[in-house]
């Protein structure tokens, strides 16, 4: 999510900022999912069965994104930054997982199939990955285990990505020198954050990321509006 | 699946590196990286073909069948 302002403020262009987010999001969770993998927490069936709705909401919403201008879309992301950094500073919601939630399939899964959608057009639309409502809908309205649900959004939001960031390429909205910087720098990042995270607590680093999201968000309405 | 989205993964990083220092590979690279979610969508596929859940692989056909989609819509439009 911080990766949209920033490249915003980069660039200056949202539409370029959100391909070019799509785009290296596809390398990010790529490493994330293969991690995943090794652990055998992504759930496939799942997956698949969100993954077709997800992509056909992210396409949707790629192509609505280029009939929208700009400003309206910085307004949007802003928006939907707000709500993100908000829900930072209030504590997790998690349902307590009993023993069958583990042995059954998902549930309401024609529900779940529809806020796949929802989540892949905002995404689409947005640049952004969809894992901060992709893991509540897999886990509060399907019952998948948290776990289970983090490393299966981790799949579901790179394979909606890639067909986002293809029309955004078609559109010429990715900036492909960008991109190596942006991916590499994310992996290397990842893994610092990963020794941070260790040893610091997490409510503090919920709230250190809700602060950098309204900080770079607000930069880039200033940079977008002025 | 792993070795697949891994190996993929591994060469866009590669040609992504080079491309950095020789442009016309920067392309390759990309391309190579908006591949990886069909590679991990069709080595899932034959995952469920192997075991015979076929109602999955059909599943996983129709997502690929999206993916295809979008390159359609995005690069064919007038």
């Amino acid at each position: 999510m911080i990766l949209v302002p920033i490249l915003t403020i980069i660039t200056g262009s949202p539409h370029q900022a959100i391909g070019t987010s799509l785009a290296a999001i596809i390398g990010v969770h790529g490493s994330a999912t293969l991690f995943h993998l090794r652990e055998a927490w992504v759930d496939m069936k799942i997956a698949f069965l969100l993954g077709s709705s997800m992509v056909l909401g992210a396409i949707i919403g790629a192509i609505a994104a280029g009939f929208v201008p700009g400003k309206a879309l910085g307004i949007m992301f802003a928006g939907v930054a707000l709500y993100v950094a908000t829900t930072m500073f209030l504590p997790a919601r998690r349902k307590p997982e009993t023993q069958s939630d583990m042995l059954t399939g998902p549930k309401r899964k024609p529900l779940g199939v529809l806020l796949g959608g929802f989540v892949g057009m905002i995404s689409g639309m947005l640049g952004i990955g969809g894992g901060i409502m992709n893991v509540p809908v897999m886990h509060l309205v399907m019952g998948v285990p948290t776990k289970r649900a983090i490393a299966t959004s981790s799949f579901l939001i790179g394979t909606a990505a890639g067909p986002g960031a293809i029309i955004y390429l078609a559109r010429g909205d990715v900036l492909i020198q960008t991109i190596p910087p942006v991916v590499i720098g994310i992996i290397i990042g990842a893994l610092a954050g990963a020794w941070i995270a260790r040893r610091a607590r997490p409510r503090w680093l919920r709230a250190a990321f809700g602060i950098l999201l309204l900080y770079t968000a607000a930069q880039m309405l200033w940079k977008i509006l002025t | 699946m792993t070795v697949a989205m891994g190996a993929t993964l591994g060469l866009s990083v590669a040609l992504m590196a080079i491309g950095m220092a020789w442009h016309p590979v920067l392309f390759w690279g990309v391309a190579t990286l908006l591949a990886l979610p069909a590679i991990g969508v069709i080595s899932a596929m034959f995952g469920f073909a192997r075991v015979g859940k076929w109602r999955y692989f059909f599943l996983g056909l129709l997502l690929l069948g999206f993916m295809c989609l979008s390159a359609i819509l995005g690069f064919a439009r007038p």
